[in-house]
């Protein structure tokens, strides 16, 4: 298992330095397709190009108990770190909050005089209403929202995730 | 260790760690205990951690391959296999709880065909401070000196200054746009 761990952190690192290397040289908007392929797709050539070239033997490819937990490891690390890829350009508001009050250390803040320069209506809500139209769940025709097909099964997935869960339908946002 | 012996290993945490979340989140609101919803996702990481390693020992045991080296390295493998199963089971809630994209979408869920003047105010910019404020103070992030908020921890600011060097790593814009930079209203 020593050795399944060392071979999964070192394919999410390899897969991790093509990321840096290219987004140093050009950083691309649609992360959601550029990092499955540099994190999945990518390896599964390179250990196809691999076996082909007879550097690594057959036999490691057709025996998945060699394979299996470096790959999950890999797949699992490289899951998250999509995930939060997210969180690197969408700006956290309760890191913004945060930051507004220790620049106030140590007296604190106010609640009522707790102003963060970054929270703008278009950067809260504007922004996300045009994702949201951009990415098929909502329309916006003569001033009205409405949900589209794709929105009503995200919509029904959502609160029938969290009936499951055992937490109210909506969370506070 | 056979195929089949760590197939049943590795799924059992990622199989677990959701039911183990609704249940630890029914069982605290049953027992009255305040634990929060996303902490419960935590403490379920732990538990599938548990059942996790106790299914691989088992089966490695009874293979006969178990030894001090494979012992430790087994542990810091499903520590390493578990912590990600816990960050995306924990993701995927605090999407469904906290992610403004989807607080939008559920409110024009509720009345669809709600006027955008009517949707903007219901969820803006003095909503989302309300409601990030008692989370945070649930976290102890912050706390309450007086009516004066204080910093009560440091992991949030922690996490948010690795993302900051992430991102300038890989040259995205370190901050967001702010109100009196030139480029704010086109951002």
């Amino acid at each position: 298992m020593l050795r399944a761990l060392f071979f999964g952190i070192a394919a999410f690192t390899a897969c991790w330095l093509v990321h840096l290397i290219a987004w140093r040289i050009h950083r691309p908007q649609g992360y959601l397709l550029w990092l499955p392929a540099i994190f999945v797709a990518l390896p599964l050539l390179a250990l196809s190009a691999l076996a082909l070239g007879g550097v690594l033997p057959r036999e490691v490819l057709h025996s998945p108990e060699h394979w299996l937990a470096p790959a999950m490891l890999h797949l699992l690390i490289s899951a998250c770190y999509t995930c939060s890829y997210a969180g690197l350009t969408e700006y956290s508001p309760s890191a913004e909050i945060l930051k507004v009050v220790r620049d106030h250390m140590p007296e604190g803040i106010a609640i009522d005089n707790l102003h963060v320069k970054s929270f703008t209506e278009h950067s809260l809500t504007g922004k996300r209403l045009d994702d949201l139209v951009i990415s098929g769940i909502i329309d916006i025709r003569e001033g009205r929202v409405w949900l589209t097909a794709a929105g009503h099964r995200a919509n029904g997935m959502c609160r029938n995730y969290r009936k499951l869960t055992g937490v109210s339908e909506c969370g506070a946002g | 260790m056979p195929l089949l012996h760590q197939i049943v290993a590795l799924l059992i945490p990622v199989v677990a760690i959701w039911p183990l979340t609704s249940l630890l989140v029914r069982f605290n609101r049953y027992t009255g205990r305040r634990v929060s919803p996303q902490a419960a996702c935590f403490h379920a990481g732990i538990l599938a951690f548990g059942a996790g390693v106790a299914t691989w020992l088992f089966l490695a045991s009874r293979a006969g391959t178990l030894n001090a080296g494979e012992l430790l390295g087994g542990l810091a493998y499903f520590f390493a296999y578990c912590t990600c199963c816990t960050f995306l089971n924990w993701f995927v809630f605090a999407v469904s709880d906290t992610s403004m994209h989807v607080h939008l979408m559920v409110e024009v869920g509720r009345e669809d065909g709600i006027a955008l003047n009517e949707l903007q105010r219901r969820y803006n910019k003095r909503i989302i401070i309300q409601a990030r404020i008692p989370r945070l103070l649930e976290l102890g992030q912050l706390r309450l000196n007086g009516d004066r908020l204080v910093l009560g921890g440091r992991w949030v600011l922690a996490g948010a200054e690795a993302a900051r060097l992430m991102r300038i790593l890989l040259s995205i814009p370190p901050q967001p746009v702010q109100e009196d930079s030139p480029s704010h209203g086109r951002a």
